[in-house]
C-alpha cells in the first residue's frame, strides 16, 4: 500500500495515501472531542475532517486545551 | 464569599459581577488552581491551546476542572509572533472552546514579551470581520489603542508592565490617557500586576477590571492571594465609584478648630 510521510505535532508519521484528517486522528489515537486541527498553518474546521485529505509533506498541528495566562 | 455586593457590568456581550479575570497557568497543582479560581471570584478564566502530547489525560483533567467551574473562558493566542499565526489559533480556539472571545496576543519581543502593535492591529482587523470579540493585549500606547479601536475592537487590554514581571503599573499617566480617551469602553489591565495594591490602583484609575495570573499562581499561598485580590478589586472599584477627595498641596486639619481647648487669644 502506498504511504505518505506527514509531520504531526512535529513528529514524522507514515500514513496511507488518501488519508483524511478524521482517519489520521483515529490512527494516531487522538481524542477527538476537544481538539483543533491546522494543516500547514491553516485552520481546518471539524466538519471538514472527513473530506480533507493529507498529502506528502503536510505539517499538521493537533491542539488541545491547556492552561494559559 | 459571595458576589452580593458587586454591581453587574457588561463586557463582550456578557454580564458579569466580578471585575477580575484570572489565568489558569503556573499553579502548584490543579487542585490549588481550582481553589484559587474560586477564591478569586473571577468569572472569566484564560486558557490556551497547545499540541496534544503524550500526556493526554493530564490535559483533559485540566479542561474538565475549568468546565466544571462554570466560568467564561477567554482563550489566548499566547506564543504567536505574527498576525497569521494568531488568526489560525483564534479560529481553532473558537471551535474547541465554543466561544467567540479571544485574547489576542502577538508577541514582538521575546525579552520583555512586549506585544507587536503592527501584527496585533492586523490580526484584530481580520478577527473582528470574522465575528470574534477581540480582547487585544497591548501596551499602554494611546495611538496603538486608537488603531485597535479603529480596527473594530470593543475592548482594550493595556499592560501594567511586562507579563509575569509583577512590577505593577509602570506608567499610570499613559493608562489614565487611555481611560480618558475611551471613557465608555471596557478597559482591562492585563499583565504585570504583582500585588493587591497594584489592583487597587488599577481600579482607582477607573479601569473596568484586571487580568492576572502569576501574582496569584506564584504567591506562597495562591488561594489566600486570590482572596486578597478579590478584596482589592472590590475596594478599588468601590473607591473609584465613591469619588476620591481632591488632593491638596498642604495640611488641612480634620478635627474642628472651633472650641479648641487651652487656646488663648493673642498667643
Amino acid at each position: 500500500m502506498k504511504s505518505i510521510s506527514v509531520s504531526v505535532n512535529g513528529e514524522k508519521k507514515a500514513l496511507p495515501a488518501e488519508c483524511s484528517i478524521k482517519e489520521m486522528l483515529k490512527r494516531l489515537s487522538f481524542h477527538d472531542e476537544w481538539l483543533g486541527v491546522a494543516v500547514n498553518g491553516e485552520f481546518v474546521p471539524k466538519d471538514a475532517f472527513e473530506r480533507t485529505f493529507l498529502k506528502e509533506g503536510d505539517e499538521v498541528d493537533v491542539l488541545a486545551p491547556v492552561s494559559g495566562g | 464569599m459571595t458576589n452580593n455586593n458587586h454591581t453587574k457590568w457588561q463586557i463582550g456581550g456578557k454580564e458579569l459581577s466580578s471585575r477580575m479575570f484570572i489565568g489558569s497557568a503556573l499553579y502548584p497543582s490543579p487542585a490549588v488552581m481550582e481553589d484559587a479560581i474560586r477564591a478569586s471570584q473571577a468569572q472569566v478564566v484564560t486558557v490556551s491551546l497547545r499540541r496534544q502530547g503524550v500526556n493526554k489525560e493530564a490535559g483533559e483533567g485540566f479542561w474538565k476542572i475549568i468546565r466544571d467551574l462554570g466560568v467564561e473562558v477567554l482563550p489566548n493566542t499566547a506564543g504567536c509572533h505574527s498576525a497569521k499565526e494568531a488568526i489560525t489559533i483564534a479560529q481553532m480556539a473558537r471551535e474547541v472552546f465554543g466561544t467567540n472571545w479571544i485574547k489576542l496576543e502577538v508577541i514582538g519581543d521575546q525579552y520583555n514579551l512586549q506585544p507587536d502593535p503592527y501584527e496585533t492591529v492586523e490580526a484584530a482587523k481580520v478577527l473582528v470581520k470574522e465575528g470574534f470579540e477581540v480582547f487585544p493585549y497591548t501596551t499602554d500606547d494611546l495611538v496603538v489603542a486608537k488603531k485597535l479601536v479603529d480596527a473594530g475592537c470593543n475592548i482594550l487590554m493595556p499592560w501594567g508592565s511586562p507579563i509575569g514581571s509583577g512590577k505593577g503599573l509602570m506608567n499610570p499617566y499613559n493608562l489614565k490617557a487611555i481611560r480618558e480617551a475611551f471613557p465608555t469602553m471596557p478597559l482591562i489591565i492585563d499583565a504585570g500586576i504583582g500585588k493587591p495594591s497594584h489592583a487597587v490602583t488599577a481600579m482607582e484609575l477607573g479601569y473596568d477590571g484586571i487580568l492576572l495570573n502569576s501574582a496569584v499562581a506564584l504567591a506562597q499561598d495562591p488561594v489566600a492571594m486570590a482572596r486578597a485580590f478579590a478584596l482589592a478589586v472590590e475596594a478599588g472599584r468601590t473607591g473609584y465609584e465613591a469619588g476620591a477627595m481632591q488632593e491638596r498641596e498642604f495640611a488641612s486639619p480634620s478635627t474642628p478648630t472651633v472650641g479648641t481647648p487651652f487656646w488663648h487669644q493673642g498667643k
